[in-house]
Formats: C-alpha cells, structure tokens, sequence
C-alpha cells in the first residue's frame, strides 16, 4: 500500500476533506503531500485536515499539512484543522503554526468557515 | 610579537598614567551630562577616565606603536569577511569546543574568513548564551579564555557585549531580589502594573509576544520587572550611571581579551522611558556615542557594530553622524529582500531599495549578513515590502520546512517578527525535483548578493556548510530559532567536507571560491563606489569603483537564461575588455554596450581590462 492510500479523503463541493491517520510522521508524510499536490493540480485549493484518528505528529507531518499553502491561499483556498488534540495543539503552538493554520472543533464547522468565509 | 599578547595579563602602572586629553574628557561630561544631568555627570567623570587609565596600563609597546600608526581609513578593508558561528557548534567527544572550532577554523575557514564573531561563550541560562549569568567567565563547558586567546592567534575576534538585558540567574539580580543595596536600582521596577496606563503600555515597540513584566518575590515583596525579551533576560537600567560604569568596564575587559569588533547587542531597548516607544531613545544614543569616544581613545580600531533589528530608516540612524556612534550596523533589510528577489525570481525590490543606500562616511560601513543564529526578520522591511508581500515570504517559509516568530504590534495583535528557516531551506524546496546542483547554484547565487554589496560580508556557520532546516530539534527544545543551530559531531562534518557528492562540499568550496576572490579585489573595499544598476526584473547589478578602475558584480536572480545590456554611460570606467574574475572568461564590449547573456542564477564578476 502507498503511504497515500493511508488516508481517508473526500471531497465535499470545491472542499477537500482528509482524514490522517493515527500517526502523522516521517513514514507518511509524502503520501499527504501527494495527496494534497494531485487535488491543487486538480485546482481544488480548499482542504480540511482532520486530525480526529491522530494522536502524534511530527515535524515532517506538519511540513506536509502546509507544503502548498501559499498556492491555496493565493487560489481563495486555505488549508484548515479540526478534531486537534491538546497534544497537537501544543506542537502547533510550539512551532507558532497555531496563529497562521485556523483550528475548528468539527469537520462540519470546518467546512462551513470556507462557506462563511472565516 | 604574537597578537594575541598585545595585552599584558596584569595592568603595568610602572609606566606613564595615560593622560585623557581635555576635549574628550569635555565630551565625555557632555554625554554624562545627557544622560543623568550635570551633577552626577560630574561625579561620574573621573571613573570613566579611571577605566580608560586601567585599559592603557594594560597595553603593551607594540600596541601602543601600532595604535600610534593606525589611520581611521584602514579601520576595515575588502579582506575582511566574517564567520558568525556559536562556540560549541562542533563537537569533539570530550575535546572542548572552543578548542574543536580553533582546530576546524584553521582548516576549513582561513581562506574564506579573517574574522570570527563567536556568540555569547559565558555562562548563561537561557536563549543560547543571550542571557548571561556572567560577563567575565567563559563558558567552562565551552573552554576558557586561553582557548579563545588562541583563536586569536590566527583570526580577528567579534564578541557580544549583551548590554541590554542580563540573566534572571546572575549575581546581579540575585543580589537584587536579596535586597542588596548597590544592586537596587539595577533593574526597571514596579510595585504595581497601575502606575502605567494602557496608553503608554500600547506605545512601547515589542519584539516578542511574551509579556513585558514579569513578577519575582524579592526581600522588599513583589516586584514587576521590566522584562523585554523574556522572563528570564532581565532588562538593565541605564538610568543607573553604576550600571552604565559596569557595562564600560566589560567592553574595555573584551578588547583586552581579544575582541576587535563589539557586538552591541539587542541596543534599541537600552533606554526606556514611559509615554515613548522604548526604541531608539536618544538617551540610548547618547549612550552608543559615549561608548564611540571612549573606544575612539581607548583602543583605536576597534569596532562598535550595533544589532538593531528594526525597520531600516531607524536602523541606519545608529551610524550616528558617520563618525560617533556604530562603524557598522547590520544591514537588516538585506536578508529578506534578497530572500524575496529570489522567491519571486525578480530584482525590482532589491534594486530600488539597493538605489536609496547611502554612505554615510569613510568609517561607516554596513555588515552585509542573509543569516545568523537568529531568524531572517521581517520587521526590518516594514514599509519597504507591503504586508502581502511580507504574507508571501511568511507562506513560502512555512513551505520550505521552517517556522515564524511573532512580536506583538501596537494593536495588540500577533506580527511576523522573523522567518526561521536556514537559507540553504530558504531559497530552495526540498520537495521539488530539482538537482541538487541547481539548488546550489540558485543558493550561492543568493549568497554573492551579500558579497558585492558595499560592506563587511557576515556568513553564519550553517549557511557555510549549506545546512538545511534541522525541525526535529525546534519540537525537543521547543524553540524555533532551533531550526538553524544545530551542533554537529566534528567527524560527520568532516566526512562531508570530504565528500565530494555531498551538497556541504560543494557549498563549501563555492561558497570559499567566491569569499577568496572577494578577499583579493580591492574593489570591494567598503570606501569603493557603488552603483546600483537597474538592468531588468531577472538580474541585480552592482558596480563597484574606484578612482582609475571598476568591476560589474551581476547576478541572475532567475531560473531560466537571461540577456541583458550594459551602456557605456552607466558606468565611471569603460573597457572594450572585462574578465569574469570568478571564471577568467574575457568578454568584449561593442560600440558602447556590453552584452551578456547569464545562464540560470549565474554570477559575473567582470574587471575593466
């Protein structure tokens, strides 16, 4: 299997939903990457992370979530988490990604803020 | 007579007492006066003529005779070039590290590098060696002050003199919380966050997030301290003269210990006063002229070079009148401009914003740096790239694999302060399928900006080797900075200096080939002319002249290959023949244009024939 086969993804509209898997690490973090890089060639750029299978991340996982957030951005999309555990939080407020990634508690809500454009 | 003993180890008061003549003394009242008033300027006099008689006792003949024919004009020159590198960033099992970075030096960095800045060596316990416990002691995880005598023996020394804040740990404060007499008045100290109004909190300029008080239990009850950089570096209070008299002494001590250049650091936020920002007091400058004249008599040909993270008009107001306040304030708009240009693959910003420098005087020059062990800061290029364009360095950054420090602006909000990334990870993505070789050429391409540039060239010891982001250590030490300062075993290093696949060699010797050559030409003397040509959006041109000759520094900034022109009218000296002193290739000028054609991130280095 692929380390890209290893998550779960839909898409919803123009959104793309994916879901990690129970560890975000070296071992896994190019099959996101591609995951993500086959959806923006694809001109999707709106992309909800769904950490609610996840319990540790590393800095290669992190590296994968915002691999091409500027063209996302650039493209009215965004790149944004939901379901983060207070440990994942912590890394994302570690590495201060917290204050440029939005965080929302479901991946109903998470969808919406693209609607509500929040 | 070896320069690392032009001092003697104990003062020599057998000799003459050095006479301070009436002028400085005059000015030296005057700055005192600024400072705390006339009548403790007149109590405070006699000690800082005291320290300068200390400092001269301590000089031997021969530097005395060297200082008697020293001229301002050679205070800095084309050969010098610095490696800015922490004490203990290669390990050697048990051989300390100061010794280990000696041995490396000598080997790998003497063609490439005269100087060493070698950050804070003292104990200190937090921030890398930035919040000092004390001023006076090396480091013995480190090695000890023969160690860095040593180093002396065969490279210039840079040393910081962190004068702003010290650590929650030294004596000083300890001292402070035990209620000790003389260290009272040491730090800015409140009884109550009442006694200053949200008004006055909002105007004072932040470079962190964190708060700017912090409480401590001291003998004499709680105490909000006044803590700019964090709860643990604890900002000094010059408006103390006892605390400005100490920090003169540690500036003198260092000369004496072998520092040619004096790294002020963090020197913005020395003054602070209630209903300003806090930044670039003029008190503060009154202070960094002080240390300017007594430098200028003390030990003629040492360096004052100011570390003012902050946005460029109010940076370069630290070379003072171009003879006293820095020789050299770090050019810090220069990192994330060139990182743009070669994000963006287009000049334009660089090339407008290169246009506006001006030489201030033959004795100021700017210290030329893309990297350091701190991030690439963005504040500095406040109103000269627009906030989108301060977005796109952030998002490209965070896509290379590094992180964002953030301060806290006048509006309370988070602001991106610097960019924590190695520039090696900077200017290329990892992810992308590019060779190697082009990653390096596009990386050293970026680098030769800072080398043609009129200045003093600063190179940190990552960048030297080529390293890329090291993430894994910002997680464990919980720090972003941790990205670029990886300490790395001396054998591995070695290893990939041997390797002749290895990206470290070949940055290494690129990197050595380009800084040589520069060393040589005395067209990059820092008193040479510049010009900034605007060519077009995929190259950044530069001449650099002097009274009979020039040279033509242009990089192509771009991925692909570019053509361009140069007019005989654009330039002071005009050549049908130039050589590329970086390839020796000779090209030929016709009917008053020069016409070139620059492959992908390509450097010409072209000399009038």
């Amino acid at each position: 299997m692929e380390s890209k086969d290893l998550f779960i993804s839909y898409a919803k509209n123009d959104i793309v939903v994916i879901e990690l898997p129970p560890r975000m690490d070296a071992s896994v973090s190019d099959g996101l990457k591609e995951l993500i890089t086959n959806n923006v060639n694809n001109n999707r750029f709106k992309f909800v992370i769904d950490f609610s299978k996840t319990s540790f991340i590393d800095s290669s996982g992190l590296g994968a979530i915002v691999s091409r957030i500027s063209i996302c951005r650039t493209n009215n999309g965004d790149v944004r988490l939901c379901n983060v555990n207070n440990r994942i939080k912590e890394v994302l407020n570690i590495t201060h990604l917290d204050k440029i990634l939005k965080i929302y508690n479901s991946v109903d809500e998470c969808i919406n803020s693209f609607s509500s454009n929040g | 007579m070896d320069r690392s003993e032009l001092y003697y180890i104990t003062p020599d008061y057998t000799k003459k007492i050095y006479e301070v003549n009436n002028d400085i003394i005059k000015k030296i009242i005057n700055y005192l006066s600024l400072l705390y008033g006339s009548k403790i300027a007149t109590q405070y006099y006699q000690e800082v003529l005291r320290l300068i008689k200390v400092h001269y006792a301590y000089k031997s003949k021969e530097l005395e005779l060297q200082e008697k024919l020293f001229k301002e004009k050679d205070i800095f020159n084309e050969r010098d070039t610095v490696l800015i590198t922490y004490g203990d960033v290669i390990k050697d099992h048990y051989i300390k590290p100061l010794k280990v970075l000696h041995d490396f030096a000598k080997k790998y960095f003497i063609e490439a590098f005269n100087t060493i800045h070698i950050l804070p060596f003292f104990p200190y316990s937090s921030d890398r060696g930035f919040s000092i416990i004390d001023y006076e002691q090396v480091n013995p995880e480190l090695g000890t002050w023969q160690d860095i005598v040593n180093i002396k023996k065969d490279f210039n020394l840079m040393f910081d003199v962190v004068l702003n804040h010290v650590s929650s740990k030294s004596s000083w404060f300890q001292e402070f919380l035990n209620g000790h007499p003389y260290y009272k008045d040491f730090f800015i100290q409140f009884t109550t966050k009442n006694i200053i109004s949200d008004d006055q909190l909002k105007l004072i300029t932040r470079p962190r997030t964190s708060d700017l008080f912090t409480e401590f239990a001291t003998i004499n009850g709680i105490k909000l301290v006044w803590t700019t950089f964090s709860s643990d570096q604890i900002d000094l209070n010059f408006k103390n003269p006892e605390v400005l008299l100490k920090m003169l002494h540690i500036i003198l001590f260092y000369i004496r210990k072998g520092a040619n250049i004096i790294r002020l650091d963090a020197v913005t936020y020395l003054w602070e006063t209630l209903g300003t920002n806090c930044t670039h007091l003029k008190q503060t400058h009154t202070i960094i002229k002080l240390i300017r004249t007594i430098l200028d008599v003390a030990s003629p040909g040492t360096l004052i070079i100011t570390e003012t993270n902050v946005p460029h008009k109010d940076n370069i107001k630290y070379f003072g009148d171009g003879f006293d306040e820095a020789h050299m304030v770090y050019n810090f708009a220069l990192p994330p401009l060139v990182l743009f240009t070669y994000l963006k693959q287009n000049s334009l910003k660089l090339t407008e914003w290169a246009k506006k420098l001006e030489k201030i005087s033959q004795q100021t020059t700017f210290f030329n740096f893309l990297d350091s062990h701190d991030g690439i800061g963005v504040f500095p290029v406040k109103g000269i790239l627009t906030d989108r364009e301060i977005d796109f360095l952030v998002l490209k950054t965070i896509e290379h694999g590094g992180y964002i420090s953030y301060r806290t602006d006048q509006d309370g909000n988070d602001a991106p302060y610097e960019l924590n990334i190695t520039w090696y990870s900077a200017v290329n993505n990892e992810d992308s399928l590019e060779t190697d070789d082009l990653q390096i050429k596009r990386f050293l391409s970026s680098r030769s900006i800072a080398l043609v540039l009129s200045g003093v060239p600063g190179v940190y010891i990552h960048s030297f080797f080529g390293s890329k982001n090291d993430a894994e250590s910002v997680l464990i030490e919980r720090q972003t900075r941790s990205i670029n300062r990886k300490v790395l075993k001396k054998k591995l290093i070695s290893n990939l200096i041997k390797d002749h696949e290895s990206t470290t060699y070949k940055v290494i010797n690129g990197f050595t080939k380009l800084l040589k050559i520069r060393r040589k030409e005395a067209l990059f003397h820092p008193n040479c002319g510049q010009i900034i040509l605007n060519l077009s959006e995929s190259v950044f041109a530069v001449i650099r002249f002097n009274n009979s000759n020039n040279i033509i520094c242009i990089t192509n900034v771009t991925n692909y290959t570019t053509i361009t022109n140069i007019d005989k009218i654009s330039l002071p000296h005009w050549s049908r023949e130039w050589e590329d002193l970086l390839t020796g290739n000779i090209y030929k000028s016709s009917n008053g244009f020069l016409n070139l054609k620059l492959y992908p991130y390509e450097i010409l280095w072209l000399k009038s024939r």
